[in-house]
């Protein structure tokens, strides 16, 4: 039993030593490995390579929410938005440190200085702690107030569809002073490093690995721990443990805040290795796309968000600059297929499979 | 006597030489070099880049109404070129009237008949906006004396929106001659109306009253313009009445206003109907959330594309009616989309519905982008029928748009129609009895996978309803659904899923909330205000308005 | 034990690498001979119309140069990528095409938001981007070829002439757009330079749309509503784009505003956004560009010529018989590069752009355009258009000779 149980845990722990070696082939491939080898990588790959990380780190908070807790969010959108638009407000704080020109949308609109709320994003520590809390205090307003009323299922699905929906409208319009439609670009710096620079690039990739490990490894920590097995016995019956005496509300609150700020950091290190924030970020697509991902990927068994993400996103990057007119078609039948058929997902069928065949140990 | 004799002939020698000097000065008879030579000149003004085009407007007008009928021809198909981009000037000062959409070949404008050669470099002369006016009002004049009293009419229509442009002798002329009341009495006010420029305050109080009994945007205008010359200030009376009648003018286009933003809110609510009657009763039957339901819009919109085409195609006499056969094509096309749909991904995904979520949202991506291979990104435009063309003027400041009087008409009456099915038909008691009571009504006998078939088909056949009548007010284009499928559902969830009442009520009263807020606003702020309200609400209410029946 | 565990660092590794490996390894392009050129512009979302007509262009006008040798005794070839109408997209696919694909220069981008996503890319890579929209002005990057005029020489002509007695004498001014940088900095500028000519704040109204709004319905009666207020002739500046136009120009006629009652300068109007649209209602409406496809010159006829045989021979979805402003600015900015590289018998940024400096090139508008050494601005020639009854535009005015390009409005600091 306890060697089942190790056999699994080293399974799905293995993912870690995976993406660790990854962390470090990615300096290796661009300065080690000269540009004829078929294993270089161009900086464009990092840069590549780091978003996805993001992005599955975005998948890790929904799967959190999601596979753990039952709460489909379609409006994860939001917070990771919310940490990609705080973080510009420091980058474009360090680019006039910079350089000294106020960013084109503030000229264009008529400001000749920052505006006052702006002074506080001037350090990135400062940054850091602002957005979580304000992450936190944003989803923990909604969930408090979502939860307590009972809201489940497809209609907190689709009034999270709708805030990352109004929240976008909101973000086009130019008087509220953070970009409009042109977004936010034209960063320079970042904790004073040169951002256009390899090491910097390279160390933004590195760093969204690594947070994908630490976050990973904090999430499982939390999903084994009693705290994980009650959300999952939240998520299997919510009026059994209210019965028995657990405040749902409250795990769900939980779970809910922590999920938001994992998504917030992973918006904080996409943006500034995309260059540019703008309000599609929190359009109402992306955010049922992070679903997708872990659909694809299995929820529940957080290594399938992580997989999920990483190959639909590489296999978008790939298809979509070879086949533009056919990856639509594909993202929708592999879905079709995997919701339809696939419901444990792609690591989860994997799973159930390999268990069956393998050891004959059911979980 | 015989002095006052001889004055009165004389003067009336002078009126037939008068005449007769005009009928010379402009006649075309085949060989008079003179007549020609005026009418060269007239014509030389408009293409010199020296020339005098105003003037040699007048004299065109003068043609126009003269006497005689070949220079008035002469002189209405100058304008008529003129006002159609059909003049072109040649780089020797020669002019042609280039052919006109019934192939006519060019002739020359002077002549009017086929010229010896045509000069190469033609450019077309285009009017400046001032002489676009000047050239409406030209033309109204002339046709002030046409033998049809509909083109009577409209000329004196005309001549009356631009009242502070006309000839009043013209005019004069024009209401000695003319014979029907109607018309007599447009030119007259047109008359009146300018009496705002003379000097008299009879002419000035007369032309006041005259202004303020027909209340306009432009009687506004000319009347806020009256007060402020230098000449009326020093005039206490006409100031006081000339307020008076504005006070009056802006009471009713404040009420106009006012109603404008109701039928704004009606046509978006009507719009909002069309497009939440579907999902409500999806929604209600089977707790499927169909991410799709916005790309069965787009397909109803496209489908009325095709109908378009085809009646362009085949049946050009009867195209006006496209709408009407496209409602039937489009309900069918999409409520068999839609049962395709359930019959294909929904059923395997009974009581799933976070997995229905994501699986109609893989349907949807995969139809955009269907259309898109099959009909390109692009905008797809369509020809408005003539009877959708335009609007009316239903009071001061209420200007109502034909097109969307047709889209509220028929939302109302695809409404009925539905409740109709609801309510009367036997298909609608099953709907009603497997919504409320799913098992139960199982038990009795009801083929619950079947009614869902069918209500889903329903569903998505509504929706294709809303495409048709969004293809008259909105774009249309492959992403056209997305833009409607968070407004849907917030009307549902609302409204309350399945309950038609509720659709109904919610819809009016966004519709409303939004127009309401657009005008001090903006429409994004209004829309966003809307969802932050529905959100609220919905956290108070989560079963909606008008619960069928709770689902937390 | 060891096959599981193999099996999940196999089955992660790959998933991994596959995201990565793919794109990079397949494309790595070796030097080769041919010289790329990048060409960003939207085959779908809301600038594909517009800007599809620019890719092909650009095609087409490869195939020439090709057919005459290419350049430098190397044949020329387009890469096209698709940013589907998304901001970001241009960023991330400008890129690529500079990283990845080596492209010498990259031909592209339409609204003045996907030009400000792709600036500090090039920038940052030091590539050049041939940039072939009439804009806003207030930039001069070294690393920007600004084909096509700012408002200086294409807006502020415009307005002179509404202003003029000729024009209707315009006092008052409604200013409609899409909500981003464009629009605003032309309005900006505008309401600058109409204080410098002492109309006052109560003589105009700004009002912002977002992208692809179709409801004008409000806005149109507002106008209507502005237009009957006392103060003098009103006009409409708009700088609406994309799908908004023919929108707004529907609900225009609809509501029944003729350009006799209240003239509407569409700065962004082609005579592809009147496509479909019953035109006779709008007759009068203006709009102002570098070029008209109506203008008579020997180049004219050859280009419009040119590209009706080019549409027949690769049966594309385009007009044979419709040509526009960018497309022909597009033109001219390869043709520029052409004549540069061949200059600076290299492709390099630095040597290009030294290169570029006071190349002239024949317009089929009928000018000779020059590039100016100090701004990177193409010197063009000038014209009002106005609206005809045929889906298209008249030419009301045209400048006598190329006019100097201002980068940066002297207005814009007054408003």
């Amino acid at each position: 039993m306890f060697a089942t149980k190790w056999m699994d845990q080293s399974i799905e722990f293995g993912i870690v030593p995976v993406l660790i070696l990854v962390t470090l082939y990615l300096p290796f491939a661009y300065f080690a490995i000269p540009a004829s080898n078929a294993l270089h990588l161009s900086l464009f790959g990092i840069n590549l390579i780091g978003q996805i990380m993001c992005f599955a780190l975005l998948a890790l908070a929904l799967d959190l929410v999601w596979g753990l807790c039952g709460i489909l969010s379609l409006g994860h959108g939001i917070f990771f938005g919310m940490g990609g638009y705080l973080m510009a407000m420091y980058l474009l704080n360090a680019a006039y440190l910079d350089t000294h020109v106020l960013p084109d949308f503030m000229q264009y609109m008529g400001a000749s200085a920052f505006p006052a709320f702006w002074h506080v994003f001037e350090r990135l520590d400062v940054t850091v702690l602002v957005t979580i809390a304000l992450t936190a205090a944003v989803a923990g307003a909604f969930g408090f107030v979502t939860f307590r009323s009972r809201i489940n299922g497809v209609y907190l699905s689709i009034i999270t569809q709708a805030l990352t929906y109004a929240l976008m409208l909101l973000l086009f319009i130019n008087d509220i002073g953070l970009g409009g439609n042109n977004g936010m670009t034209g960063f320079t710096r970042i904790a004073g490093y040169r951002l256009e620079a390899v090491s910097t690039q390279i160390g933004l990739a590195v760093c969204s690995c690594l947070l994908l490990v630490v976050a990973y490894i904090g999430v499982r920590f939390l999903a084994r721990s009693s705290f994980g097995r009650a959300l999952i016995a939240v998520r299997d019956d919510e009026a059994r443990m209210r019965f028995l005496g657990y405040r749902t509300h409250t795990l769900k609150l939980l779970a809910w805040c922590l999920s938001a700020v994992l998504a917030a950091l992973a918006g904080m290190l996409y943006v500034p290795q995309v260059g540019i924030v703008n309000p599609t970020i929190v359009s109402p697509q992306l955010s049922v796309e992070i679903a997708v991902w872990v659909a694809i990927g299995g929820r529940g068994t957080l290594i399938g968000a992580i997989v999920g993400a990483i190959l639909v996103n590489g296999l978008k990057f790939w298809l979509s600059a070879q086949l533009p007119s056919v990856w639509p078609f594909i993202l929708a039948g592999v879905t079709l297929i995997i919701t339809v058929y696939f419901g444990n997902g792609l690591w989860g069928t994997l799973k159930a499979a390999a268990s069956n065949t393998g050891m004959g140990a059911r979980r | 006597m015989e002095m006052i004799a001889f004055g009165r002939f004389l003067r009336l020698g002078m009126a037939v030489v008068w005449l007769l000097a005009g009928h010379l000065a402009f006649a075309a008879t085949p060989g008079d070099a003179s007549a020609y030579a005026s009418r060269t000149a007239v014509i030389a003004a408009f293409c010199d880049t020296d020339g005098d085009p105003a003037a040699a407007l007048g004299k065109l007008v003068e043609a126009g109404v003269s006497a005689d009928q070949g220079a008035r021809e002469w002189a209405t198909q100058v304008m008529g070129a003129i006002r159609n981009g059909a003049f072109a000037c040649g780089t020797n000062g020669q002019a042609v009237i280039l052919g006109n959409s019934l192939g006519n070949s060019p002739v020359d404008a002077v002549t009017l008949a086929a010229p010896a050669s045509v000069p190469a470099g033609m450019s077309p002369y285009v009017p400046s906006i001032v002489m676009m006016r000047k050239l409406a009002v030209a033309a109204a004049e002339t046709g002030l004396f046409a033998a049809d009293r509909e083109a009577r009419l409209a000329a004196a229509q005309q001549v009356d929106k631009f009242f502070p442009l006309l000839d009043p002798t013209i005019v004069t002329r024009a209401v000695h001659s003319e014979h029907d009341t109607q018309v007599l009495t447009v030119l007259k006010l047109a008359m009146a109306k300018r009496g705002l420029n003379s000097d008299a305050r009879e002419a000035r109080l007369a032309a006041i009253q005259a202004v303020a009994e027909v209340p306009s945007e432009a009687a506004l205008t000319s009347l806020e313009n009256f007060i402020l010359q230098p000449g009326v200030q020093s005039d206490p009376e006409v100031i006081a009445a000339a307020k008076k009648a504005i006070q009056g003018i802006n009471t009713w286009l404040m009420f106009g206003r006012g109603l404008s933003i109701i039928f704004s809110g009606l046509s978006y609510a009507g719009v909002l109907l069309l497009t939440a009657l579907g999902l409500s009763i999806v929604f209600g039957l089977m707790g499927v959330i169909n991410l799709a339901h916005g790309e069965f819009i787009m397909i109803g919109a496209y489908s009325t594309y095709l109908v378009e085409r085809f009646m362009q195609s085949y049946l050009p006499g009867v195209f006006g009616a496209y709408i009407f056969v496209a409602i039937p094509v489009a309900f069918l096309i999409c409520a068999a989309c839609a049962m395709l749909l359930e019959f294909f991904v929904i059923r395997f995904l009974y009581r799933r519905p976070l997995e229905t979520l994501l699986a109609t949202w893989a349907v949807s991506i995969a139809l955009i982008k269907l259309v898109q291979v099959l009909f390109g990104s692009q905008n797809v435009e369509f020809v408005t029928p003539d009877f959708l063309n335009g609007g009316v003027q239903v009071s001061p400041g209420f200007f109502v748009t034909y097109n969307r009087v047709f889209a509220i008409v028929l939302a109302l009456l695809i409404f009925l129609a539905t409740f109709a099915v609801i309510r009367f038909t036997k298909l609608g008691l099953l709907m009603r009895a497997t919504t409320q009571l799913r098992d139960t009504a199982r038990c009795l006998g009801v083929p619950a996978p079947r009614i869902d078939r069918l209500a889903f088909g329903l569903g998505g056949g509504l929706a294709g309803l809303a495409g048709v009548v969004l293809t008259q007010i909105a774009s249309v284009n492959p992403s056209m659904g997305t833009g409607f499928v968070v407004d849907s559902f917030m009307v549902v969830v609302l409204g309350g899923a399945g309950s038609l009442a509720g659709t109904v009520v919610s819809s009016l009263a966004l519709g409303e909330i939004n127009q309401f807020i657009e005008p001090f606003y903006g429409a994004v702020a209004a829309k966003v205000v809307v969802l932050l309200l529905i959100v609220l609400i919905i956290q108070k209410r989560p079963q909606g308005l008008f619960a069928l029946k709770t689902r937390s | 034990m060891k096959r599981r565990t193999f099996l999940s660092v196999v089955g992660s590794g790959l998933a991994s690498a596959a995201g990565v490996a793919l794109p990079t390894a397949s494309f790595a392009a070796a030097g080769g001979d041919p010289i790329k050129l990048g060409l960003l512009f939207s085959q779908s979302g809301t600038m594909a119309n517009n800007e599809s007509l620019l890719k092909d262009t650009a095609l087409m006008t490869i195939d020439q140069i090709n057919a005459k040798g290419g350049v430098l005794g190397r044949q020329l070839q387009g890469v096209v990528v698709d940013p589907a109408s998304d901001w970001p997209m241009y960023a991330q696919l400008s890129k690529q095409l500079i990283l990845r694909d080596k492209v010498a220069a990259v031909f592209g981008c339409w609204t003045s938001v996907s030009r400000k996503s792709v600036l500090p890319v090039v920038e940052a890579q030091d590539s050049l981007l041939f940039y072939p929209l009439h804009f806003e002005g207030e930039e001069q990057s070294k690393n920007v070829v600004y084909l096509n005029s700012p408002p200086s020489s294409s807006v502020l002509p415009a307005i002179d002439y509404l202003m003029s007695t000729q024009g209707g004498e315009a006092k008052r001014f409604y200013m409609i757009g899409s909500d981003y940088v464009w629009p605003r900095t032309i309005n900006k500028m505008l309401k600058g330079y109409l204080k410098t000519k002492n109309i006052p704040e109560s003589a105009w109204r700004e009002h912002y749309v977002p992208f692809g709004q179709s409801n004008f319905q409000t806005i149109v009666r507002d106008i209507k509503d502005f237009a009957a207020q006392p103060g003098g002739q009103a006009i409409v500046v708009m700088t609406v784009v994309g799908d908004s136009i023919p929108a707004m120009f529907k609900e225009a006629i609809n509501q029944g505003i003729r350009a006799t009652d209240i003239p509407i300068l569409g700065l962004d109007v082609v005579d592809s956004d009147l496509e479909g649209l019953d035109t006779k209602p709008l007759v009068g409406h203006l709009s102002c560009w570098c070029y008209f496809q109506n203008v008579d010159t020997p180049e004219n006829r050859q280009f419009k010529s040119d590209w009706k045989n080019y549409v027949a021979a690769n049966q594309l979805k385009h007009r044979p018989d419709m040509v526009i402003d960018p497309m022909v600015s597009t033109y001219l900015g390869i043709h520029l590069w052409a004549q540069a590289a061949q200059k600076a018998k290299s492709t390099g940024t630095d040597a290009v752009r030294k290169a570029l400096a006071g190349q002239t090139i024949v317009d089929p508008a009928g000018y000779t355009a020059k590039m100016d050494p100090a701004s990177q601005y193409l010197w063009r020639g000038d014209m009002i258009g106005s609206i005809n009854a045929n889906q298209g535009f008249d030419i009301l005015w045209k400048s006598k000779d190329i006019v100097k390009p201002v980068p940066f409005s002297p207005f814009i600091g007054k408003a």
